[in-house]
């Protein structure tokens, strides 16, 4: 069979030592940026990209792909140790995985991450191996209605997510949607909401807001608790490091479904990862026996949306090997890293340079095992930071946070922004609402507007052309019926009441 | 290593009381902004010459990106950098009509900088799905006549090069077309290729490897006649005679920085853009190389400004 020859011919570049040294670099590399705040997998490979010119393409792509998956493993810990979401895909996973950590069950919420977002990487290199092909039509099947109509499911998807009154998640969303808008509006070149001050042109980014009200909220409220005292630590007590049969069984059929998900999700070019992982937690909450474990510690809540996660930048390699066009800014590093070698990135590797392109495939399961590898014996060395006095680890966590921030764009502006995210988090929390509503509007919010005007143009005028397209018609209609299940059971209640009165 | 980096820069400012002459260039590290992000090809080229720039003048050359306030706010801080030739900006082919559509932005283009050269250019192209029923530039001109403004085009931001030579078209032409904004060209390709939008305006160094592929066929380039990496596409200018523009990419620095720096630098890019191994990553990139002196760059600037003023008053083309 043609695929196994294919795998075979990967295998033999994937496996030549000089190409398992850069796999490992990449993947180590990868870790320590996903680690660290702030630094995510652009700026590195950008830095590296004068490096590659001089290396041999398949080796560079290697190296270059492994630090993509690799910073989406290390990501996850930063969320899960101390509530900090280095990319929006990690925003999930700080819901549940920092509740564990808190329960002093950091390790299992680590290796249970580890072991999903491997078993996603496995099934979904597959993916990408097998079915490319019919994955790419679906990709071009989503204009900016689809889009539109997914953005939509994935507001609505938010609103369930939230744990806490529906009214104030729903509120959240609303106020991340508006800081959305800040910035240049692309129809009209207009600034919007930016008050005349010049450095807002472009809008807000993700990351100071992210790091706000999530890290740095988390920081001041832990300190007001009283945290900063000598002796006190951020977990109860560690007890166990690998996750119990119990967690394992609880954790697989999340594993499972978050795979699927992804793996479908992440083909689209766009915010899909991350609505794979939000998507694949809702799943997870809506079918749970007990949905309100969710939130406080849920291994479910970790294991699907960092399954889901993984499988979606595996797959997100699809468009790129396969049309040739970037599904994100690490993707569009990439395609420039295969220009300057001299391979025109499109349809044509597969056939010009198979053992390019096989050869890439098959690193990327090579690199998921090694980051199984270096990550399982590590989880031991990252529960013990859990150890550190407060007062110690929290300043390290505010410089680390700072000069990520910098770093984004060389600007002391984002850091003060940064802080002022912070404090805005630290009064959200003592109004009782959850910022992870906020952060995902945000994301979604000026997508959803531009893919929603640009329908508008493309059928001039005709909102019909939206609602007859049948994946507009199926995505719409599940977040009618998803928005119908939380609003039908409390009207149904309020009649009760009516007449028992 | 950043404390220190910041430390030398003190060092180095203080020492600048003297007026610095290029024997003395460059003292310490040389920054390069970039206010693309990361892939876009001001930041791709930008890093290739760095990396010559790095042997050839014994001081570490880095690209920094800074794309906050859409771009405005990096080329600023470079404008009123210290006028020593430590600090560079990559302009593009696409900011001269920027200055135009924000006359309010806290620099003029044409006072504030000293150009040293230009790097490279590459052309527009227009583009359609493979099986589209547009089959040339003429084409497509009789259709929009027949039908105004429904034939769609993919551009960038209003005002972008992509939504001008749309327009220009369209002026020379006497026909009306509609542009649709995209953020970068990929969706923009999903969209054409699947035929939702009739045309792709883009960038010749996103389009060409596509048409060479196959996945889209060429129907004009904005070159001024035959492109030398894209034969087989004819030049708009042969239908519509006027309408040539080549996007291009350069360095400036700050106002008063001295001559014999500005021609140092000016010297060692010219260099650089002739070395085979650069050419042929610029070429492989879409890019053909373009030095130029540093008054040739700044006559090109003006020279675009006049052009774009002209499109857009015709059009009443706004940023509101």
């Amino acid at each position: 069979m043609d695929l196994v020859a294919n795998l075979a011919l990967g295998a033999s570049v994937a496996l030549s030592g000089e190409n398992l040294l850069y796999c490992l670099i990449g993947s180590l590399l990868g870790t320590l940026i996903g680690v660290l705040p702030g630094v995510g997998p652009v700026a590195t490979i950008a830095m590296l990209l004068p490096i590659t010119f001089t290396l041999q393409p398949t080796g560079a792509l290697i190296m270059l792909a492994g630090i993509y998956y690799g910073a989406q493993y290390g990501g996850s810990t930063t969320a899960i140790l101390v509530n900090l979401p280095g990319e929006a895909s990690s925003i999930v996973t700080c819901l549940d995985g920092h509740a564990m950590a808190r329960q002093g069950r950091a390790g299992p919420a680590l290796a249970i991450a580890a072991i999903g977002s491997f078993f996603a990487g496995c099934v979904a290199t597959l993916v990408v191996a097998v079915v490319s092909a019919p994955l790419v039509s679906l990709a071009r099947a989503f204009g900016p209605a689809e889009y539109f109509a997914l953005m939509t499911l994935g507001l609505v998807l938010t609103v369930v997510l939230a744990r806490g009154s529906p009214l104030k998640a729903v509120a959240m969303i609303l106020l991340g949607v508006l800081l959305s808008l800040v910035g240049t509006d692309i129809h009209t070149g207009a600034e919007r909401l930016t008050f005349g001050v010049k450095w807002l042109a472009g809008g807000f980014d993700f990351v100071p807001l992210a790091m706000g009200v999530f890290g740095l909220s988390e920081i001041i409220s832990n300190l007001e608790k009283g945290e900063g005292k000598p002796q006190e630590k951020l977990a109860d007590k560690v007890h166990g490091l690998m996750p119990t049969f119990a967690d394992l069984k609880d954790s697989a059929p999340a594993i499972l479904r978050g795979t699927a998900l992804g793996a479908v999700l992440g083909v689209l070019p766009g915010a899909s990862s991350m609505i794979a992982s939000f998507a694949s937690y809702t799943l997870e909450k809506k079918i749970a026996k007990d949905p309100s474990r969710f939130g406080k510690g849920a291994i479910e809540g970790v294991a699907g949306p960092e399954s889901a996660n993984n499988a979606g930048a595996q797959t997100s390699f699809i468009p790129m090997l396969t049309l040739g066009i970037p599904s994100n800014s690490v993707m569009a590093l990439m395609i420039g890293a295969m220009t300057i070698q001299g391979i025109v990135p499109g349809p044509m590797v597969m056939e010009k340079q198979p053992s390019l392109f096989w050869g890439v495939i098959v690193s990327m399961w090579v690199g998921n095992a090694m980051l199984v590898i270096i990550n399982l014996p590590l989880i031991g060395i990252w529960v013990r930071l859990l150890d550190v006095p407060y007062r110690l680890l929290f300043p390290a966590i505010l410089l680390l946070c700072s000069i990520g921030v910098y770093s984004l764009n060389n600007e002391p502006t984002q850091v003060l922004l940064t802080a002022a995210a912070g404090v805005l988090g630290y009064l959200f929390i003592k109004l009782g609402c959850e910022p992870a509503p906020l952060l995902l509007g945000f994301v979604l919010g000026d997508m959803m507007e531009e893919n929603l005007r640009r329908a508008m143009q493309i059928s001039r005028g005709d909102p019909l052309a939206i609602l007859t397209s049948p994946i507009c018609a199926v995505l719409l209609g599940a977040s009618v019926l998803l928005i119908a299940s939380m609003v039908l059971p409390s009207i149904a209640r309020g009649r009760e009441k009516l007449v028992e009165e | 290593m950043l404390i220190k980096s910041t430390l030398a820069a003190l060092l180095a400012g203080a020492a600048l009381a003297a007026p610095s002459f290029a024997q003395d260039w460059p003292k310490r590290q040389v920054t390069i902004t970039a206010v693309t992000g990361p892939g876009g090809s001001p930041d791709t080229v930008g890093r290739l010459i760095a990396s010559k720039l790095t042997e050839r003048i014994g001081k570490p050359v880095v690209v920094e990106n800074n794309t906050s306030g859409a771009g405005v706010t990096g080329t600023l801080a470079v404008s009123r950098s210290t006028p020593d030739g430590h600090n560079i900006v990559i302009l593009t082919g696409g900011t001269p009509s920027q200055q135009l559509l924000r006359p309010d932005q806290p620099y003029d283009l044409r006072k504030d900088f000293a150009t040293v050269t230009t790097l490279c250019a590459y052309p527009m192209v227009l583009a359609v799905a493979p099986n589209s029923s547009i089959k040339s530039l003429p084409d497509l001109i009789a259709r929009a006549k027949a039908a105004p403004g429904k034939v769609t085009y993919t551009m960038n931001a209003v005002g972008s090069l992509h939504h001008l030579l749309g327009e220009w078209v369209g002026i020379e032409a006497g026909v009306e077309m509609t542009g649709v904004p995209y953020r970068g060209a990929p969706p923009a390709f999903m969209d054409v290729s699947s035929g939702r939008v009739d045309v792709m305006i883009d960038t010749g160094t996103f389009v060409l490897p596509q048409i060479e592929q196959k996945q889209l066929r060429g129907l004009a380039q904005s070159a001024p006649g035959a492109y030398a990496l894209a034969p087989g596409i004819p030049a708009v200018a042969e239908t519509l005679p006027n309408v040539t523009i080549m996007s291009w990419l350069g360095f400036a620095m700050a106002k008063n920085t001295p001559r014999p720096v500005v021609d140092r630098l000016n010297a060692e890019i010219r260099a650089i853009l002739d070395m085979d191994d650069v050419k042929q990553k610029l070429a492989q990139m879409g890019n053909v190389p373009m030095p130029s002196t540093p008054e040739e760059m700044q006559a090109r600037i003006e020279r675009e400004m006049a052009q774009w003023k002209r499109v857009i008053d015709a059009k009443g083309i706004k940023a509101e």
